[in-house]
């Protein structure tokens, strides 16, 4: 995304607001972006300005604007769309660094703050993946994934912990990925990672049922085979 | 005592109908014999109203095959015959065994090529992957389905 899609994106976006008999958070949504633009015009894209700050930072304007946003989203669902616009922005500036230093960084907050959004706008099926992208930046920095907070939000939407496990490993195996949303991409075509859709189609008290029947399968066939 | 080919029906309409949209319809029918002998036909006949198994077709013909001995070229050849007889897209074999699924991907492709037939094979491995929630059955059909279609190696 250029500068000039992003901006053209944004004004579009502007005319979907209804805010503007506040003049408060009126006043409020044109500061973000003052302060977005004139980051995006006079910025060097140096990694300062690229990574996530953990406390507030007058560097990281991206965390800043788009955290604004999602928090006015509370009010008007239209700056959710604003809010993900700008991770995105932030995701793919990233890349493009990584790309030309070949050095790998955390992209946790926006990939999984997507992943929030989507999940609020009923997007279930990208906010699965958006959270199994925060899975895996998580992983691939060094975090366990029991304490990663996208591994919570998939097991609230319904993927079994078994899955996770099976996933946690082919992330470690992996060693260093630079695009998470590309790793998925990869594990759907090299292995059977389940999408929000399938998942979603099972009925996980009749798998239980079978389990149980599945149980005496077994036990008959190995009584069978000693018989033999 | 419960027959064991009864056991494995019993199992195989509860772990398939586990899916939303997968109907159990039929349980075992019989056709007749050119010496008027009775036939094992199918085990279980799905009728799918799943939307995410479209391509599955209205009606999916199950067979449970308690196999102790390696699956017959001949097994698979008969259960097509029986899919195409009922003009249905797809079948699922259930196997007790683990089944070696690149011996039968030819007959599967070329099933599919000529008569626009897919049957997917769920093997012992397959479904305590699936039990121990590894893999979800949906993803799994899904994967195998392509895998019979478009003849991919990914099982």
């Amino acid at each position: 995304m250029t500068l000039q899609e992003f901006q053209t994106k944004v004004q579009e976006l502007q005319n979907t607001v209804r805010m503007g008999s506040d003049p408060e958070k009126r006043r409020y949504f044109y500061e973000l972006f003052d302060d977005l633009y004139l980051f995006l015009e006079t910025n060097d894209w140096e990694k300062e300005n690229l990574i996530e700050h953990g406390v507030p930072d007058s560097q990281a304007h991206f965390q800043n604007v788009a955290e604004g946003y999602y928090h006015l989203g509370f009010f008007e669902v239209a700056f959710y769309f604003f809010s993900k616009l700008t991770y995105d922005l932030w995701y793919q500036k990233v890349l493009e660094y990584q790309e030309k230093h070949n050095e790998r960084l955390h992209k946790g907050t926006q990939v999984h703050q997507i992943g929030i959004i989507m999940d609020l706008l009923s997007d279930k099926t990208m906010a699965w993946d958006y959270y199994i992208a925060g899975l895996i930046e998580d992983i691939v920095s060094g975090r366990k994934m029991e304490s990663s907070q996208a591994f919570r939000m998939l097991r609230v939407l319904g993927m079994p912990r078994a899955e996770l496990k099976d996933l946690d490993s082919k992330i470690k195996d992996a060693g260093i990925i630079f695009d998470p949303l590309d790793f998925i991409s990869q594990l759907r075509q090299e292995s059977s990672l389940s999408t929000y859709a399938e998942n979603q189609s099972v009925d996980y008290n009749k798998l239980k049922q079978a389990e149980l029947l599945w149980n005496k399968v077994l036990k008959e066939k190995e009584e069978k085979q000693n018989d033999k | 005592m419960i027959n064991s080919g009864n056991l494995l029906e019993d199992f195989s309409e509860l772990f398939l109908s586990s899916i939303n949209g997968f109907i159990v319809r039929h349980k075992r029918s019989w056709a007749m014999g050119p010496n008027s002998k009775r036939e094992h036909d199918y085990d279980l006949l799905i009728n799918n109203v799943a939307s995410v198994f479209s391509e599955f077709g209205n009606y999916i013909l199950i067979e449970c095959k308690n196999w102790t001995d390696n699956v017959g070229y001949d097994e698979v050849a008969k259960f097509l015959h029986k899919l195409h007889s009922r003009r249905c897209n797809t079948g699922i074999i259930i196997a007790l065994n683990n089944v070696t699924h690149k011996d039968f991907n030819p007959t599967i492709k070329r099933a599919y090529d000529q008569d626009g037939i897919v049957v997917i094979i769920l093997d012992l491995n397959d479904i305590e992957m699936v039990l121990k929630r590894k893999i979800n059955l949906s993803t799994l059909l899904r994967k195998k389905y392509e895998s019979a279609r478009f003849g991919f190696n990914n099982n």
